[in-house]
């Protein structure tokens, strides 16, 4: 007898907070948004990072000095804090969108945890697997390529996984320099219908299924690059 | 084919290599022996240039890999070396071990790179395990595969970096096995090892590294049965010897049998052996101190774990003359009592003093 009653109240709140006034549209903007501000600064931040590791293991103390003063800085900043000194004190005489300044602060933090990622991958392979291939004429770069980067991937992904997620989360702060993402437009809907309930938990369930998502293609990822006993084209003969 | 000359290698203060020049000619075996520490892996591994040292040239078939400039993994391709813990790739097949290299670097087609990798992985007897993964297989496996792999470059010099060390004794055979099979195709090798049988049957020349440098160079035979120099000798022989130096008639005697007990006691001899030992110092000094004082004395005591002896050696700077005969004349209790634990006793003048030396057996 009650369920209906749930059911009615539910159609109501979709009505209400979804529905009308094409709320949809409104919510569908904050998930662009938010997965454009999170998949540019995961794909800058770990290029970026790549770079910041290379310096930061370079041999030379003026390289790595500079890498070891950008992790330190980023890392005892707080997010939201970064975010604000990009926009009110970076970025504030250039006229760029504020999504741009996001993923530009995001992907510099981001940047600086995917290099020391890396580095602890990278340390972690054995000296011998280097020394094995330079012995076998491999030159450094090739040598990392070939034989130290694939074997580094494996380590890494698990804790970069984390990492990733931690950012999308993240990104839900982006409101305090007025970009619109997911966050934002709950709160709006919030303010619009005084529903809390139901903008908030559609918006958690929207985050949980973005962060679900690329946690699913990293692990494909991760599962395709595992060692594996025989490769695809002899699978049949094994 | 490798030509060395004049290595120096310091780590910091401590010289490692101390201007060693070596010649070993194309398709010549050379295993090189010495302590731990004498330099063994650094000079191997001077050779491809996976360390550099501070000066000295190495030429590998007329380049010097240690040229300013020199292109280092072209010249490195002519090496191949093996290292103690084997070093497979740990995230590719067996196979694909086999094939990165000539693949890669020498641009070999795929095709032809698996048949030549299933072919050297039959070589080394291990055909089947071409998909296997390198943690699947034993530490003897590994080793061979490590081999096959190198020989996958077709290199002109093979260098072995203590091959069976890390392996349990029941698989170092079959990596000695296939070590030997290289030889017999003509492969010069550079075989740094601790299995001294091994070198003497393979080799054709062998260095005993010691004091920065080659201390000792000859053929198996000679290194092996006739040594000519005395740290030679001592590693050969696995020596293992205490030394003690008494001051004074008054020393402490404690002392030196709680030395000497500890001595027994880390190369397992026996009790009896022990207490003869230690009967046979006391008796030897009580002659010396009849005598009045004889100054310093050095009592060296030295055990050879191959021939089973123990070797006591005193010396003195005190010209007297050979003391043993007058105790022999004046009927000494304690050169009695000597004669019946020693197997021998010997005097020898020395430019300065005496020298009495006697072995022991470790059956007596």
């Amino acid at each position: 007898m009650d369920l209906p009653a749930i059911f009615q109240n539910l159609a109501e709140s979709l009505d209400a907070n979804v529905l009308q006034e094409q709320r949809y549209l409104l919510l569908l903007d904050g998930l662009k948004t938010t997965i454009l501000i999170s998949i540019g600064a995961i794909a800058l931040g770990s290029l970026l990072g790549g770079v910041i590791c290379r310096m930061r293991m370079a041999r030379r103390l003026g390289v790595v000095v500079p890498a070891k003063i950008y992790i330190g800085i980023i890392r005892g900043i707080p997010l939201p804090v970064m975010l604000l000194l990009a926009y009110y004190v970076v970025f504030a005489s250039v006229n760029i969108s504020p999504v741009w300044v996001a993923i530009a602060a995001f992907a510099a933090t981001f940047a600086a945890y995917a290099a020391e990622i890396y580095r602890a991958g990278i340390e972690s392979i054995d000296s011998g697997q280097r020394e094995a291939g330079l012995a076998l004429g491999f030159t450094r770069v090739q040598t990392f390529t070939h034989i130290i980067a694939p074997q580094a991937v494996c380590r890494i992904l698990p804790v970069y996984k984390g990492e990733v997620i931690n950012l999308v989360k993240m990104t839900s702060v982006v409101g305090f320099i007025a970009v619109q993402d997911l966050t934002r437009t709950a709160d709006i809907i919030r303010s619009r219908t005084f529903d809390a309930f139901f903008p908030l938990v559609l918006v958690a369930v929207l985050y949980f299924m973005i962060s679900w998502l690329l946690l699913m293609t990293l692990t494909a990822l991760e599962k395709r690059l595992q060692p594996r006993r025989s490769r695809q084209r002899s699978a049949g003969h094994d | 084919m490798i030509d060395i000359q004049n290595l120096t290698m310091h780590f910091g203060d401590d010289r490692v290599l101390e201007g060693v020049s070596a010649s070993i000619p194309e398709g010549e075996v050379v295993s090189v022996i010495g302590p731990s520490g004498a330099g063994k892996s650094t000079f191997l591994r001077c050779i491809n240039r996976l360390e550099t040292p501070q000066s000295g040239h190495i030429f590998i078939g007329g380049e010097d890999i240690l040229a300013p400039g020199a292109d280092v993994p072209r010249i490195r391709r002519k090496t191949g070396m093996v290292f103690q813990s084997f070093n497979l790739f740990d995230h590719l097949t067996v196979l694909d071990n086999l094939i990165l290299g000539p693949v890669r670097i020498l641009n070999e087609a795929r095709e032809v790179a698996e048949a030549r990798g299933h072919e050297l992985l039959r070589m080394v007897g291990l055909g089947e395990k071409a998909l296997s993964l390198p943690c699947e297989l034993s530490g003897g496996q590994k080793q061979r595969v490590a081999i096959a792999r190198c020989l996958s470059m077709r290199p002109k010099v093979m260098l072995f970096d203590e091959p069976t060390s890390a392996l349990d004794p029941t698989m170092v055979s079959e990596v000695l096995a296939v070590i030997r099979r290289l030889t017999r195709e003509g492969m010069t090798m550079v075989i740094v090892t601790h299995e001294l049988n091994f070198a003497r049957d393979v080799s054709n020349r062998i260095f005993y590294m010691d004091e920065g440098g080659i201390y000792e160079s000859g053929p198996p035979d000679q290194i092996m049965r006739a040594p000519q120099r005395e740290k030679t000798r001592v590693f050969i022989n696995r020596l293992r010897s205490f030394r003690y130096r008494i001051e004074h008639k008054d020393f402490d005697v404690f002392e030196m049998n709680a030395d000497i007990e500890t001595f027994c006691e880390k190369h397992f001899f026996r009790r009896k052996l022990m207490q003869h030992i230690q009967l046979a110092i006391e008796e030897s000094l009580s002659l010396y101190f009849l005598r009045g004082n004889p100054g310093a004395i050095t009592l060296t005591l030295s055990y050879s774990e191959t021939e089973g002896t123990v070797q006591l050696l005193f010396e003195d700077q005190e010209a007297s003359g050979d003391f043993l005969k007058a105790a022999e004349a004046g009927d000494e209790l304690a050169l009695t009592i000597l004669k019946g634990i020693v197997h021998d006793i010997v005097w020898q003048p020395t430019p300065k003093g005496n020298r009495i030396v006697m072995t022991l057996n470790e059956t007596s």
